[in-house]
């Protein structure tokens, strides 16, 4: 069996918006990034950072009600009856998880906090709380954590082996991973400038998304379609694969296979593009190697900060927003084109009908996952 | 679709007094390896998959790895440094928190270039990652993998056991199960023979022959049984595979509110109770 697999509907909260329309509108005329202040030690400093609109997350009761949120309203978007929703899977994708709550409890009460770590109870509250009664899964491998889960769903509604999956990624504000990463020198004072000559490092962010995938595209005037994927680890670093883009062409290349297209085929590339020295580098040798023709290259990173785990379901429902809107967003942040590098990002608006695009996603744990998707107007 | 079969078994479970330089011996006794800086977590892990036969696993198997809680005593140790201490945050303490890590470094000591998977549910975690690598080897994704569980335990004891529902009689021990798969059946100790999905357990016992012996996951109900933190099914399944004394054995667990995971193995290991 050879299913087809539609994105139905997809919701999105961000650092652009928390709607459809408002996210294409600053998609368009973005914002200064926020910063954000955090302890460091002793400390306090500031970073400039991809904050939702809305407040941050306090405490359990905000944290499901946030993600129940972005499930229901795709859900109700989708059309999906209660019947459908009984053998709906949920498969969900973060970094921090339920870090955010966490930190809080061990701020205020430390022997309090052990009851509330683990992952594992995050998925079966969501399913409960919306409705949902097929298989649920958490996908916890770092920054390509809900890129997996679409993944995986895809390979699973191909098959036949589910109707329709409902993928979550998120990831909110917290300091643990904030602290963290200013640690290893990876925060980039000046925000988030992926290929960018003077590129010193990540803009974090935060964002919660709900994609439906399904089998049937529902009413939608606008078809995008999963086609494949692939996912390989490369055992060069913990932290970063090796910048000879090795591994990062090895996955793009096993994608490509996988999806039946070839590199001809490709015209657009929704790069990883986290701004940090290594993965660009990594990144863009990978492409260099790989693609005798560079089709563009989008980077969303510095519109929307890094959401880590979250970043395959986030930047996978705005691209599809600009998409069905017919246009491919410009690459903020860049500036000065990297010689050695030699990436150029969009400079400007495309226009676009219909189309191959790659979505490329590489992380810690030497995780790297690459998507693959047509687009256009039915 | 291929067949699936289970090329080795193993149960590695210690429990939460066991020394860490203990563990990292016996990690090094195994692998022939030297590891540095790895936690309890990582280690837990590796100890596992040393502990497999490796016959037919190379550089194009797979991993797939459960867990209930992740990496859990690192991510306590970076809250205490930074909030407690006030400490600057040590690098590789945060690096090591990220739940992936022990799946990188197996990989990394294994040389498996492939898919690499860490995953997680609140029961059940190794039925979810045993199901994933199942189906990418039948539909020819992957030609084998290996495929896990692992969890460990926070300090102090007692609160943890609260916090898991466990009483204060009951055993605990940390570690996992670990099974190697592979489409190629070089010498396997079982093969899976079925994978299904039901809406309700009463239909998914009902589909199965006279004879099989079946193993239920009763935690969903809220009755965590004492012994093991991950998943307590997933260790009597590979238990049961290891002792040989039933022909064929059912994993019967829920993973959703309406949705049944059956997966039967029928056992290549013949021993006479």
């Amino acid at each position: 069996m050879n299913m087809d697999v539609y994105v139905r509907n997809a919701v999105a909260y961000c650092a652009l918006g928390s709607s459809e329309l408002e996210i294409l509108s600053s998609v368009r005329n973005p914002k200064q990034a926020s910063t954000q202040s955090f302890s460091f030690g002793k400390e306090k400093r500031e970073r400039p950072y991809g904050a939702m609109h809305e407040e941050k997350i306090v405490g359990y009761d905000a944290f499901f009600e946030r993600l129940s949120n972005v499930i229901l309203e795709v859900i109700h978007q989708s059309n999906l009856s209660s019947e459908e929703l009984e053998e709906c899977a949920l498969f969900i994708g973060s970094t921090s998880m339920n870090i955010p709550c966490s930190e809080l409890l061990h701020k205020l009460a430390p022997q309090e906090m052990l009851p509330s770590i683990g992952y594992g109870e995050i998925g079966e509250t969501l399913a409960d709380i919306c409705g949902i009664g097929g298989e649920v899964t958490l996908f916890l491998s770092a920054c390509t954590s809900s890129a997996s889960a679409l993944l995986y769903a895809q390979r699973g509604i191909r098959s036949g082996r589910f109707r329709r999956c409902i993928v979550l990624g998120f990831e909110f504000y917290n300091e643990f991973t904030m602290s963290g990463f200013e640690a290893l020198g990876l925060l980039d004072g000046g925000g988030s400038r992926s290929f960018d000559k003077e590129r010193v490092g990540i803009m974090l962010g935060e964002g919660c998304a709900a994609i439906v995938l399904d089998s049937s595209m529902g009413n939608q005037s606008f078809r995008f379609l999963l086609l494949g994927g692939e996912n390989r680890c490369d055992l060069f670093s913990p932290t970063s694969h090796n910048t000879n883009g090795e591994m990062v062409a090895l996955t793009i290349q096993d994608a490509l296979n996988d999806a039946k297209i070839t590199l001809d085929e490709v015209s657009l590339i929704k790069a990883h593009a986290t701004g940090s020295y290594n993965n660009d580098t990594a990144e863009g040798n990978g492409l260099k190697d790989l693609f005798p023709n560079l089709p563009p290259i989008l980077a969303l990173k510095p519109l929307l900060g890094h959401t880590l785990g979250g970043c395959g379901a986030v930047e996978l429902a705005v691209l599809w927003f600009t998409l069905k809107e017919g246009f491919v967003p410009k690459s903020f942040g860049f500036n000065t084109v990297d010689e050695a590098l030699g990436i150029i990002p969009t400079e400007v608006e495309l226009e676009t009908v219909s189309g191959i695009v790659l979505m490329n996603h590489f992380g810690f744990g030497g995780n790297g996952t690459v998507l693959v998707a047509s687009y256009g107007e039915i | 679709m291929r067949k699936v079969y289970i090329e080795s078994a193993s149960c590695t479970t210690y429990p939460p007094q066991y020394p860490t330089l203990s563990l990292k011996s016996e990690l090094e006794r195994l692998s022939g390896q030297k590891f540095r800086r790895i936690n309890r977590y990582i280690l837990l892990g590796l100890c596992g998959v040393f502990h497999l036969d490796p016959k037919g696993i190379d550089s194009s198997s797979a991993l797939y790895i459960g867990t209930k809680n992740g990496c859990i005593v690192e991510t306590v140790t970076f809250l205490g440094q930074i909030y407690q201490d006030a400490l600057l945050p040590m690098p590789f303490t945060f690096i090591a928190s990220s739940a992936n890590m022990a799946s990188y470094y197996i990989a990394n000591a294994l040389g498996l270039k492939r898919g690499n998977y860490t995953l997680s549910h609140k029961y059940i975690p190794f039925e979810c990652a045993l199901d994933k690598a199942y189906w990418d080897i039948a539909e020819g994704k992957n030609n084998s993998a290996i495929v896990g569980c692992i969890d460990e335990a926070a300090l102090p004891l007692d609160s943890f056991k609260e916090a898991v529902g466990m009483s204060d009689v009951e055993e605990l021990v940390e570690g996992g199960c670990w099974l190697s798969l592979s489409a190629m059946a070089i010498s396997p100790i079982a093969e899976i023979v079925d994978v299904k999905r039901f809406k309700t357990f009463n239909q998914a016992e009902a589909y199965l022959p006279n004879g099989v012996k079946i193993i239920r996951d009763d935690s969903y109900m809220e009755k965590q049984k004492g012994g093991y933190i991950g998943s307590n099914s997933g260790l009597l399944f590979v238990t049961s595979l290891q002792s040989g004394l039933d022909e064929r054995i059912a994993l019967v667990t829920q993973l959703g509110k309406y949705q049944f995971l059956l997966l039967m193995a029928k056992s290549f290991i013949k021993k006479h109770p």
